[in-house]
């Protein structure tokens, strides 16, 4: 699952201007990285996912598709965080290697979890309630330099570009009998990803005539229309950011 | 004869696997009229639509507008693409932005970097093609007919002096056909070039002021409908058949001078009621 397919194009900051919706994101953002407590990353895990379901208008049983292939890579990254060769920590030994969980090396493994976990919640919520022409006009008012935007757009270009088109070609695949036995499960893998890399270079140069057309230079920018202030919708996120801000002072004065 | 807009000097072009897609083209495209390119499926109409906007260059010859020869300098390209504006076969395949409000700001922000003329200019383009309840939607979740609408939205709203639409009502259904060909003739008579590139020789020949027949990359005729559509062999040759009227008007009078020709549904009608008149 891709989160163009999650995307509520009707959600409830769509009004918002995007310095209003910044207050939602950034703050958020630099105390998830900042913070070395658990209880307050575990707070902003479930603040942004209850806010990505209640103002993204996403599912929860999306979201969870969505969680699964970051907490994939983040449960294998903790765990060689929290393995520990020392024979103090010895679980169990193999061929005379000790393996076993340190109790510092744990600790460090959840803080990290929960980090990211929370980073990942405040990214998301992001991308779920900007698109992604939005984020890139937002990225190139913050000055980041065009190089970087424009490989996040490229990258995203070709996410969603592959994912259309692997769907496609796995139901003209099953359409005439392929992976229907165990021998010709391997024949129809190695056709699709062929045909799937033929496709998308097909695609994307198909893309570059597209914007050319209309005197596009490569650069994916569009104009979005202008989202007026209105001094209200500046309260919730302020006192959001503001409470966010609160809980963390609370939490690395008291652990 | 009206001045041409674009003129094509013995273009060819070759695809890298060595096929010549166009072989020798030398056409000239009026300027204010609706002009059809006629032809079977490899033809080459694809191509040459695609090098009137510069998205293609000749391997020989050259390309001009308003008399002038494109040089495919960047500013050139900019300049002439700015003036021809061009409608791709699929609209899945032009719509690129994440809502139709950015998807018609596209053009318009490259054409000029001034957010505030791109905002009104889209809202404008927005209420001139019916597209206000459409704006915040995904181009991408909508049906054929509203995307088409919305490709040809991106490009008009520019403000082209040519319009270059490629099969402009393929997977469209009759009504939304008509609609797309109702749009093209406000635009004729605003003054504007029309070209469109089709295999349906009856909207052709009712719709076009001038018809270019093309075979296996060659221009084989040029002319108005009644002329090119009285050439049976040669429109036999590229392919195709002849338009309902035609044939029905040749069946009822084999020595039919292609000057009386009806045009239009009503002309036809005439010309049924005065033949079977005569018959009697």
């Amino acid at each position: 699952m891709i989160l163009q397919d999650i995307y509520h194009y009707d959600h409830k900051l769509n009004a918002l201007p995007h310095s209003v919706w910044a207050l939602y994101v950034v703050p958020a953002f630099v105390l998830a990285l900042l913070s070395h407590s658990l209880v307050f990353n575990g707070i902003l895990i479930v603040l942004y996912i209850v806010l990505s379901i209640k103002l993204a208008r996403a599912r929860a049983i999306q979201l969870f598709r969505l969680y699964k292939i970051p907490l994939l890579f983040i449960f294998m990254g903790s765990l060689t965080v929290a393995v520990s060769f020392q024979s103090s920590d010895s679980l169990f030994s193999v061929k005379g290697l000790s393996i076993g969980f340190g109790k510092e090396n744990l600790m460090l493994a959840v803080e990290t979890l929960f980090r990211s976990l929370a980073v990942i919640s405040i990214v998301f919520f992001a991308l779920l309630t900007r698109t992604i022409s939005e984020i890139a006009e937002i990225m190139h008012a913050c000055y980041v330099p065009n190089i970087i935007i424009e490989l996040f757009i490229l990258t995203y270009k070709f996410i969603s570009n592959l994912g259309d088109i692997i769907t496609r070609m796995i139901i003209a695949q099953k359409s005439r009998l392929a992976y229907t036995r165990r021998g010709n499960k391997f024949h129809s893998l190695t056709n699709l990803f062929s045909a799937v890399f033929r496709r998308s270079v097909a695609k994307s140069m198909q893309l570059d005539m597209v914007m050319q057309a209309r005197m596009g230079s490569g650069n994916f920018y569009f104009v979005s229309r202008r989202k007026l202030l209105k001094n209200r919708q500046v309260l919730e996120p302020l006192l959001l950011s503001s409470g966010l801000l609160m809980c963390f002072i609370i939490f690395q004065i008291y652990g | 004869m009206a001045d041409s807009v674009l003129d094509l000097n013995t273009v060819w072009h070759s695809y890298p696997s060595g096929n010549d897609s166009l072989k020798n083209v030398n056409l000239s495209l009026p300027e204010g009229k609706r002009i059809a390119l006629l032809g079977g499926n490899g033809a080459g109409k694809s191509t040459l639509m695609l090098m009137l906007n510069g998205l293609l260059r000749p391997s020989k010859g050259h390309l001009c507008y308003n008399s002038r020869r494109i040089t495919y300098k960047k500013s050139a390209l900019r300049e002439l693409r700015s003036k021809v504006g061009f409608v791709f076969q699929e609209p899945d395949d032009q719509l690129i932005a994440p809502t139709v409000f950015e998807e018609i700001s596209f053009g318009l922000y490259n054409l000029n970097p001034d957010k505030q003329w791109v905002r009104e200019r889209v809202e404008k383009t927005i209420d001139a093609f019916c597209l206000r309840h459409l704006s915040d939607k995904p181009p991408h979740n909508l049906s054929a007919g509203e995307k088409k609408r919305i490709s040809m939205a991106s490009v008009l709203a520019m403000e082209p002096e040519v319009l270059v639409c490629d099969e402009p009502t393929s997977s469209l259904d009759p009504w939304h056909a008509d609609l797309t060909f109702n749009l093209l003739n406000g635009l004729h008579q605003k003054g504007k070039t029309v070209i469109i590139s089709t295999h349906d020789v009856n909207r052709a020949y009712t719709w076009a002021d001038h018809i270019v027949l093309m075979k296996e990359g060659e221009v084989i005729i040029t002319g108005g409908p009644k002329e090119v559509f009285s050439k049976q062999a040669l429109i036999q040759e590229a392919g195709l058949h002849l338009p309902f009227i035609v044939e029905t008007c040749y069946a009822l009078m084999p020595e039919l001078n292609s000057l009386n020709l009806p045009l239009t549904m009503e002309e036809f009608k005439k010309f049924l009621n005065v033949s079977l008149c005569m018959d009697s």
